[in-house]
């Protein structure tokens, strides 16, 4: 059978006739109502009626209309301030900058807060690390403040406590463990801390106490790095990496785009390198075991096993040696990659020599320490690694998490606080924990929602959120942050720090404390200022202050452990064995987060599935055991097994299995429970010699039987139909290259058209029945909205997903309504993949943004039969709620099925118990855009509520109407938040503005653009540094080209 | 001497010049309308010219400086700084005034003191008149309550006549009769030639119709009025005037309203705007203390003492303090249980909202009053002359569909020649998202 060149799901090349069946109907699932109303659906649905029903319904109809007038409109209220705050101004937003807290990386943003509360988070621009990015994650923070699971009060044991009580007992306790001499036996836990402030505090604290001990762990950790930099350069430290000095970047599993150390960093710097346009761009191998977001992207991306890929790398560094006359490492098994990869890798390193970047993702010393030898090898050190200015975004150290245990449970440790950890979940040792902490005499969680581990401790002393501290961070040398409050506390919270300062019998204000700290460091560090005052309130406005770095050295290697390293790693090397791969999901990470709705209901860009976790397995494996979507399996891992469904996945190597960690929380909230056929796989993560290792080897995976439904995305679409008359191609029943098209850097730097060849045709071919809605003389003054996203850029994270739920007041909808494919997002990130997916290493993917495409011959507005969707004169395709009745022709005859329905109410509504059913998580909506109704249609407006807002403060600022469009300074949601800057949006009509540019562009297609809907969104043809024979076997050179000249010649003939 | 004359000319003009140059500040007079301008730009919120506001009054400050008159400027320029130089003269005066310190003017000019200086001097305090009805344009005569009596009385005469043409004309249909020899007409002769009159198909159709058009337009039309509420006032917690304040006084809108020019919303003052005059004015003229007093309590001012209330002060004392306040004014029970002291103090005062869009229409002020330079009265009416304020336009979207299609939009105060409906106004998008 032939098969499309992109496909979004295995089902669209097995099963495209039942699957061409399904898409005749018009749902996808049968209507829900039908099993709601049960055996009475007959009676119910039935049509026949006789008089006295008529004059029921009559009566009934003529009685609720008459009541209905009667209702007096309630008397509203306005109720203005007694002293109304200067910098307030109701009905206008403030913007304050902070720090991000949704994981360690510590990206610097900016908080949106209207009337006092906090609405939206975007990146901050001034933050050289994430250059105005922030990711998913990031943005839904801002619900995990607005969680009505939050902690109200101080808790003592299972009752509700208040501060006077529990400062009272704790203090107490500590002043008798120290009078008693075992203030060492204090330790405090926490994940990384790279706030100077909270690291003296903390300090000033076990001082205190009479000098406990300060235990940083990360839930999932990347401890081995700053290992292996200790044993090959006497630096324990995680290195600042520079992909965008990189012209070869080597990944050994470092998922370093989705969830690697600090992805919204990394893609930031990593995209600098994929320009297409300069005509120069880095190569990017991918050697791993799992499809993940930073493989998808890779220019060659190869499957290995995860007990292979340690040997891999070892024969990599063997030929780089070889081929520089450097030592090579003895004892290495023979191996290769599939199509002699590791050779090619080798000579591009061996060219791009000091240019190049190799990172593993594996938590394992041995081999940390050969990547590190590699890189010392091929001089990156001082270029694309810098070990003198280190990152601190990751300081967990999995040997002090270990000795903690066994502290704790040979009953050395007498009193233990917990702040921003919870590791009777997170991680291997949970369940040895849970017993050994409640025999501890004095155990304090600071967490500010109940978790696993503050369930068994003795007080639990909410912190509160980030939202409503001051703090400080320094994810990386040089760089410093102010965490600014920006709402008061909601609730009986204290901010750890305050708590632990108040113990040590310091009553400074935190904010103040972190002032002094700065006082005496980075103001002296700094010499721009001269005035502390005057320096501190630029750096709280800016956020973010950046201070002189260390002139980074090249590594001076101490070669002795290599050899070590390389026999402990040989010794590893399995073949044939079922692996197991723990890794983590991009929206739910290590499942801090989990009881998040946003990030719950977030797809993951790979797999396209929410909610829950799974079992990835490759397909040929599936095919083999007969495995199917949602089929349930148990795996056994040593001595511990779970039950999961499974989903194969395209691309994923042979004997490898994949799970997500972050899932299977039992005490996180509300809606972390509404996930039940999830499980946590952390105990499974087990302490390989010095480091925890997130890969097992000798799994088992036996078939249950049963079914668990999986909420996966994006299967609405048919990519192949015979019938359809495809112009420009002998492939007559593909058409996905409508949608995605993608060439080559060779093929581009030859012609710049490379891929898109098409476009030109399609211009040619096409006429239209429809009048424009631009014409110069009216609407070429105004303002003409379009938008144009880089496919180069896009590397799928998903970032905007959530930014756009934020600013759109996006329903979230659940798990079940997902199933039925009611998923509200306005905007998606379609993946495709390419290549044969019987053969993992020719599989690939590409992202692709979808939303609402704004056409200018917009097939919905021409089917709504109460113009409730019609045309804007400055190119939006518009949408009045108030006007639809639901008849859902628009979402039918949308080409892009971008439009979303609205089946129920979802606000106020407890069957669907998310954030928009409390008063709490009603107060992050945004005042300024509708909250739908049920029965209405939606979808992306394009933020017309920023553009309308833009406009109005272009034109106050402007002094004149001339002026009026350069002041004009307007983002999209999901423009703002993207970390890479695919997504570009402005004026049309300014024939100077950026998109204006990108839209004559050569690269430049439009979805679809056969059918001539003339969408506003306009997309960058891919390019990918791709070399002959690399990639999906059938790519052939020149891409569609030759299709398409193939077709001038017979499209030729009936003009002629 | 021809040469001598021009050159003489020359002399002459330069001269002039000259003497223009020198004495520019010489001859320069200072323009009271300027400096009232000045004065209630920058100087009302703390004082007045003939009473002691936050700071002294200013009548006879010229004089009493009149030998010091560059000290006055640099103390309007700068007090702080003269306080800080340790100037005995600015020192007795910061003390006398319990120490607040007032603020800088450092922008203003010489001749920009000599300006307000002149409007001080030159002040003469106005005599309250009953307020005229200030109304620009066409009054509307339908606002008039005579015409409704006039109506009243053309309907009366109307109806007369009626009456007497029914008796006119049974009184000529019964001579008719009675000439006839035919009996009198009975009640029911009338009923059943009626009846005929509606049985006949033509007339009974016609009525129909006029039933059924009639009510479906009177239904439709009530149908359109659903949930909107022209004229709507109601009583609010404060029996403010617009008439007195924007009428009367002439305060400018946005005074108080400021969000209009920056805002989606116009804005509620806060207490502390009515407080900027209302540490002064203590007494209404129609509702003498009464009515203020609730703005004291919301903004925790002691009327007696003329200062805030400190925070964490006894319930006690402040319902003493009102008391005292209230003591010479009539019924000074009952305006003092008005004032819910106990109730109100410090709490923000809880307005009721007049002016209701629906959520799904929005509404921005900024865009109506700073770009397109609306006058509030074209959607809020003659506010200036409503004692109490109502909903002036039906506030529907029709109403604001036909303003966007009629009216010019004003780019930056220059007319231009294109409707809002040109700029895109009608767009839903513009109002609904």
């Amino acid at each position: 059978m032939k098969q499309p060149k992109y496909w979004s799901h295995i089902d669209n090349l097995d099963a495209p006739q039942q699957l061409k069946g399904s898409m005749n109907n018009e749902f996808a699932t049968d209507l829900p109502l039908e099993q709601k109303l049960g055996e009475a659906t007959e009676e119910s649905l039935s049509f026949a009626s006789n008089r006295r029903d008529f004059l029921k319904l009559f009566g009934f109809g003529i009685t609720a209309a008459t009541l209905a007038a009667c209702n007096e409109t309630p008397l509203k209220k306005v109720i203005p301030y007694v002293n109304k705050p200067e910098d307030i101004n109701p009905g206008v937003a403030n913007w304050y900058s902070s720090v991000c807290n949704g994981c360690s990386a510590g990206c610097g943003v900016i908080v949106k807060t209207r009337e006092g509360r906090p609405i939206k988070i975007e990146g901050n621009p001034d933050a050289q690390m994430n250059k105005g990015g922030v990711c998913a994650t990031g943005h839904a923070t801002i619900l995990n403040m607005y969680d009505v699971d939050r902690l109200q009060a101080p808790k003592k044991g299972n009752q509700n406590s208040d501060w006077a009580t529990v400062d009272k007992d704790i203090a107490a306790q500590l002043a008798a463990l120290k009078a008693q001499g075992k203030g060492s036996r204090v330790r405090l836990v926490s994940s990384t801390i790279n706030s100077p402030s909270t690291i003296a505090a903390v300090n000033e604290f076990l001082t205190s106490v009479g000098g406990g001990q300060h235990v940083m762990y990360d839930a999932v950790s990347y401890s081995a790095i700053s290992q292996a930099n200790e044993a090959t350069f006497g630096k324990k430290v995680i290195p600042s990496y520079h992909f965008d000095k990189a012209e070869v970047i080597v990944s050994f599993g470092a998922d370093f785009l989705g969830t690697w150390l600090s992805p919204v960093q990394y893609s930031a710097q990593y995209v600098t390198t994929r320009d297409a346009k300069s005509k120069k761009m880095s190569r990017h191998f991918q050697i791993e075991a799992l499809m993940s977001l930073t493989g998808s992207n890779a220019d060659v991306r190869v499957p290995v096993n995860p007990s292979q890929e340690g040997v891999a790398l070892m024969n990599l560094y063997n030929k780089v040696a070889a081929a520089l006359g450097q030592p090579v490492l003895s004892g290495v098994p023979a191996f290769n990659l599939a199509g002699n990869v590791v050779d090619k890798i080798a000579a591009e390193l061996v060219a791009a020599k000091g240019k190049s970047l190799v990172v593993a993702g594996a938590n394992d010393l041995a081999t940390q320490q050969i990547v590190n030898g590699l890189n010392a090898m091929l001089g990156n050190y001082g270029v694309t690694i810098d070990l003198d200015n280190p990152s601190y975004q990751k300081l967990g150290d999995d040997v002090a998490l270990a000795k903690l245990v066994s502290d704790i449970k040979g009953g050395q440790v007498d009193a233990v606080f917990f702040y921003d950890c919870n590791p009777v979940y997170e991680t291997p040792f949970g369940e040895e924990l849970k017993a050994a902490i409640a025999k501890v005499g004095l155990s304090v969680s600071f967490a500010n929602k109940e978790d696993e581990t503050s369930e068994v401790c003795k007080y639990t002393c909410p912190d509160s959120s980030e939202f409503e501290s001051w703090n400080d961070a320094s994810p990386v040398a040089g760089q410093y942050l102010i965490n600014q409050p920006t709402i008061n506390t909601i609730y009986q919270t204290r901010q750890a720090q305050t708590s632990l300062l108040k113990w040590a019998g310091n009553n400074t204000d935190y904010m103040a404390y972190v002032q002094n700290n700065w006082r005496n460091s980075v103001f002296k560090a700094q010499t721009e200022y001269t005035s502390f005052q005057t320096f501190w309130d630029e750096a709280v406005r800016k956020g973010v202050v950046a201070t002189t770095l260390a002139a980074s050295s090249t590594g001076n290697i101490n070669a002795t452990g290599l050899q070590a390293a390389a026999t402990n790693l040989s010794g590893k090397f399995s073949n044939g064995k079922m692996d197991v791969v723990f890794y983590q999901k991009i929206s739910i990470k290590d499942g801090k987060h989990a009881n998040n709705p946003w990030l719950q209901e977030m797809p993951d860009p790979v797999t396209r599935t929410s909610w829950d976790n799974y079992v990835t397995v490759p397909i040929a494996y599936a095919k083999e055991k007969n495995l199917k979507l949602n089929d349930v399996v148990e795996v056994t891992v040593g001595n511990k097994k779970v039950k999961l469904a499974v989903v194969p996945q395209p691309g994923q190597a042979a004997n490898t299995i994949g799970i997500a960690l972050g899932y299977g929380r039992t005490k996180a909230g509300k809606t972390a429970s509404k996930i039940e056929g999830s499980a946590n796989v952390y105990p499974m993560v087990s302490m390989n010699g010095t480091t925890l290792s997130y890969s097992a080897t000798n799994v088992a995976v036996n078939p249950t039987g049963d079914e668990y439904m999986i909420a996966k995305f994006q299967k609405y679409d048919l990519l192949t139909d015979a019938n359809l008359p495809e112009i420009g191609t002998d492939n007559h029943f593909d058409r996905s290259h409508h949608i995605i098209r993608e060439t080559t850097l060779e093929n581009y730097v030859k012609s710049s058209k490379a891929g898109n060849e098409l476009r030109d045709h399609t211009k040619k071919e096409l006429i239209t029945l429809w009048d424009t809605h631009y014409k110069e003389e009216e609407t070429g003054r105004m303002v003409r909205w379009v938008m144009a996203i880089d496919l180069n850029k896009c590397t799928g994270c998903g970032a905007c997903v959530v930014s756009c739920h934020a600013e759109n007041n996006i329903p979230v909808v659940g798990k079940e309504e997902i199933v039925r494919h009611r998923d509200m997002h306005w905007m998606r990130i379609d993946r495709y993949y390419m290549g044969d997916y019987e053969k993992p290493e020719t599989v690939s993917a590409v992202y692709q943004p979808m939303m609402c495409q704004h056409c200018a011959n917009a097939p919905c507005e021409t089917v709504c039969p109460v113009l409730a969707t019609v045309h804007s004169k400055e190119g939006l395709n518009m949408m009045a709620y108030n006007r639809c009745v639901g008849t859902r022709y628009c979402a039918n005859n949308c080409p892009y099925k971008v439009r979303r329905f609205n089946w129920f109410k979802y606000h106020n509504n407890n069957e669907f118990d998310f954030n928009m059913n409390n008063e709490l998580g009603k107060m992050a909506l945004n005042p300024d855009v509708t909250v739908r109704f049920r029965g209405v249609m939606e979808k992306c407006s394009f933020c017309v509520q920023r553009l309308q807002d833009s406009k109005l403060r272009a034109k106050i600022n402007a002094g004149s109407s001339t002026e009026f469009k350069s002041k004009l300074e307007v983002k999209t949601a999901c423009q703002q938040s993207c970390p890479t800057g695919a997504i570009v949006f402005g004026d049309l009509n300014d024939k100077n503005s950026e998109v204006a540019k990108l839209f004559v562009d050569d690269r430049a297609f439009t979805v679809l653009e056969e059918v001539k809907t003339l969408p506003s969104v306009s997309y960058m043809t891919k390019v990918r540094n791709r070399k002959a024979g690399e990639g999906p076997a059938h790519e052939e050179h020149g891409g569609h080209g030759h299709g398409a000249e193939k077709h001038e010649e017979k499209a030729a003939t009936p003009h002629s | 001497m021809v040469k001598i004359a021009f050159s003489n000319v020359r002399i002459t003009i330069s001269l002039w010049f000259a003497v223009l140059l020198l004495g520019f500040n010489h001859l320069y007079a200072a323009d009271p309308q300027k400096g009232e301008a000045l004065f209630k730009q920058h100087c009302t919120s703390c004082h007045k010219v003939d009473a002691q506001l936050v700071g002294p009054a200013l009548k006879g400050v010229e004089e009493k400086y009149a030998n010091d008159k560059d000290w006055l400027y640099k103390w309007i320029k700068n007090n702080q700084a003269l306080i800080k130089a340790n100037d005995p003269k600015a020192i007795a005066i910061y003390n006398q005034f319990g120490k607040q310190q007032m603020n800088v003017f450092t922008f203003l000019t010489d001749a920009d003191i000599d300006d307000i200086l002149k409007y001080v001097a030159d002040y003469k305090p106005t005599v309250d008149k009953p307020s005229v009805a200030t109304s620009e344009g066409d009054a509307n005569i339908l606002d008039d309550p005579k015409i409704y009596y006039t109506l009243l009385g053309l309907a009366a005469l109307l109806l007369g006549i009626g009456l007497i043409l029914i008796f006119g004309t049974a009184a000529l249909v019964a001579a008719v009769r009675a000439k006839d020899e035919q009996r009198a007409l009975s009640t029911s002769d009338v009923y059943k030639q009626f009846g005929d009159f509606l049985r006949n198909r033509f007339v009974a159709g016609c009525l129909i119709t006029v039933v059924l058009v009639g009510g479906t337009a009177k239904l439709i039309e009530a149908a359109r009025g659903v949930s909107l509420h022209q004229n709507y006032m109601p009583e609010q917690p404060i029996k403010y005037s617009h008439k007195l304040h924007a009428g009367t006084n002439k305060i400018q809108c946005q005074y108080c309203h400021s969000g209009a020019s920056k805002s989606k919303n116009a804005w509620v003052p806060s207490t502390n705007v009515c407080m900027n005059c209302h540490k002064a004015v203590e007494k209404g003229p129609t509702y003498g203390k009464g009515e203020i007093g609730k703005i004291y309590v919301s903004a925790g001012w002691n009327p007696v003492d003329k200062k805030y209330f400190a925070p964490g002060t006894s319930q006690d004392t402040i319902t003493a303090k009102f008391k005292q306040w209230l003591d010479d004014e009539k019924k000074s029970t009952e305006l003092f249980e008005a004032l819910d002291v106990k109730n109100k103090s410090g709490k923000a005062i809880e307005w009721v909202r007049i002016h209701n869009l629906p959520d799904h229409a929005y509404f921005n002020h900024a865009q109506h009053v700073t770009v397109g330079g609306q006058r509030c009265q074209t959607c809020h009416g003659e506010i200036q002359n409503m004692e109490v304020v109502y909903q002036h336009a039906p506030l529907s979207m029709g109403w604001c569909v036909q303003c966007h299609r009629d009216t010019k939009v004003k780019s930056l105060g220059q007319d231009t020649e294109f409707t809002v409906e040109d700029q895109g106004g009608l767009d839903c998008a513009k109002c609904h998202y």
